[in-house]
């Protein structure tokens, strides 16, 4: 579930599987339902909803003792606080939700949730303080390994970039994305390739090449 | 999955075509920029992506600013779509983002009052969020407008 602009379609589809507990939410798979629920909203601008289905997530997964959905709700929570400008927030769900990241050992999550707390850092802080934070971003980002996380990283330095005017930055972190998003598309072309005509064909062809 | 895929692709691919045509814009390097501006915009308007919509909206509509002679009402026409994104996303950022784009319209095509309002709007909701320096891009339009203004009243 990318944010990929279906969001109507998603919603009228979570709305269903919400209807369909009757009220009895296990938590084991509501958190998820009530998180995917905060997220679509969020995406549609509906900002206070979302908030109330992130904080019910949160809820199940304190029961259900899912750390993964709560640092997710928790660094979705700071996105949603960012984007109505209510930084000193943003940037304690942030923390909140790399804490959690760090107690399951996540490196994929942990990267994620220091390139959300990079915008509201972007804002609150000074320079120095961006520069020293962003570096430790980026080094659990190479850590996680994770393409997806690196390409947020990347437009989250364009937003800090812009608003400290500086431009030039600006035009080698699009430039280096645009080539990410192409070596992400191609790995998934590749994926693809394998899940169509099969492994062992593919590694025959390898195999034959060399 | 196949459909999903490319569509991961464009999406991504179409934030850092908005992106780059921003830097290029900003740097005065307005013709490099119009290719991907428009690129990204056409991808905007077939997926259903309000938030880049609104910033390519208004990269293109700044493009179109800095050509002779100007199209106002093709301008006006993408800022008014970008506005209503804005008011349907109630964001505070989105809506700062929008109005230092106007602020820059306005500069370009000498709506000095209109840009005046829009910055101290922007100053605003900035102060609102506890940044009373608010951010050195809004610094560098405030000077490009004083600047500007000086320049008209020595011409007068």
């Amino acid at each position: 579930m990318e944010p990929l602009g279906e969001f109507e379609e998603t919603l009228a589809l979570i709305k269903q599987v919400l209807e369909a507990s009757d009220g009895a939410e296990d938590p084991s798979i509501y958190d998820r339902v009530h998180y995917w629920m905060g997220h679509t909203l969020g995406n549609l601008g509906r900002y206070d909803e979302a908030r109330s289905h992130l904080f019910r997530s949160l809820e199940l997964a304190g029961n259900s003792g899912n750390r993964d959905t709560e640092a997710d709700a928790y660094s979705y929570l700071s996105q949603l606080d960012y984007m109505q400008g209510y930084l000193d927030r943003a940037l304690r769900h942030a923390d909140a939700s790399i804490r959690c990241s760090q107690h399951i050992t996540d490196p994929k999550r942990l990267a994620r949730a220091f390139v959300v707390k990079a915008l509201p850092v972007a804002y609150l802080k000074g320079v120095s303080d961006y520069m020293v934070f962003f570096k430790e971003a980026s080094f659990h980002v190479e850590q996680s390994g994770n393409d997806r996380a690196r390409c947020l990283l990347l437009s989250t330095d364009w937003a800090y970039s812009i608003i400290c005017g500086e431009y030039e930055t600006v035009i080698v972190n699009a430039q280096d994305g645009l080539e990410l998003a192409r070596k992400i598309g191609d790995g998934m072309l590749t994926g693809l390739f394998f899940s169509i005509w099969g492994g062992q064909r593919f590694m025959q062809a390898e195999l034959s090449m060399h | 999955m196949n459909q999903r895929a490319k569509k991961w692709v464009i999406v991504w691919s179409t934030r850092f075509s908005v992106f780059l045509a921003e830097a290029l814009l900003l740097s005065g390097r307005m013709e490099e920029a119009a290719e991907p501006a428009e690129k990204a915009l056409l991808f905007c308007q077939s997926l259903d992506l309000e938030l880049i919509l609104q910033v390519a909206l208004e990269i293109n509509a700044r493009i179109l600013a800095h050509r002779h002679p100007v199209n106002h009402a093709r301008i006006d026409q993408m800022m008014k779509q970008a506005a209503a994104l804005v008011e349907r996303g109630r964001s505070s950022i989105m809506k700062i983002v929008h109005l230092m784009a106007r602020a820059w319209i306005g500069l370009e095509i000498g709506r000095f009052g209109g840009a005046r309002e829009d910055l101290a709007e922007a100053r605003c909701l900035y102060l609102k969020m506890g940044l009373k320096n608010a951010t050195g891009e809004l610094r560098i339009v405030e000077k490009a407008l004083a600047e500007a203004e000086a320049g008209r009243r020595k011409a007068y």
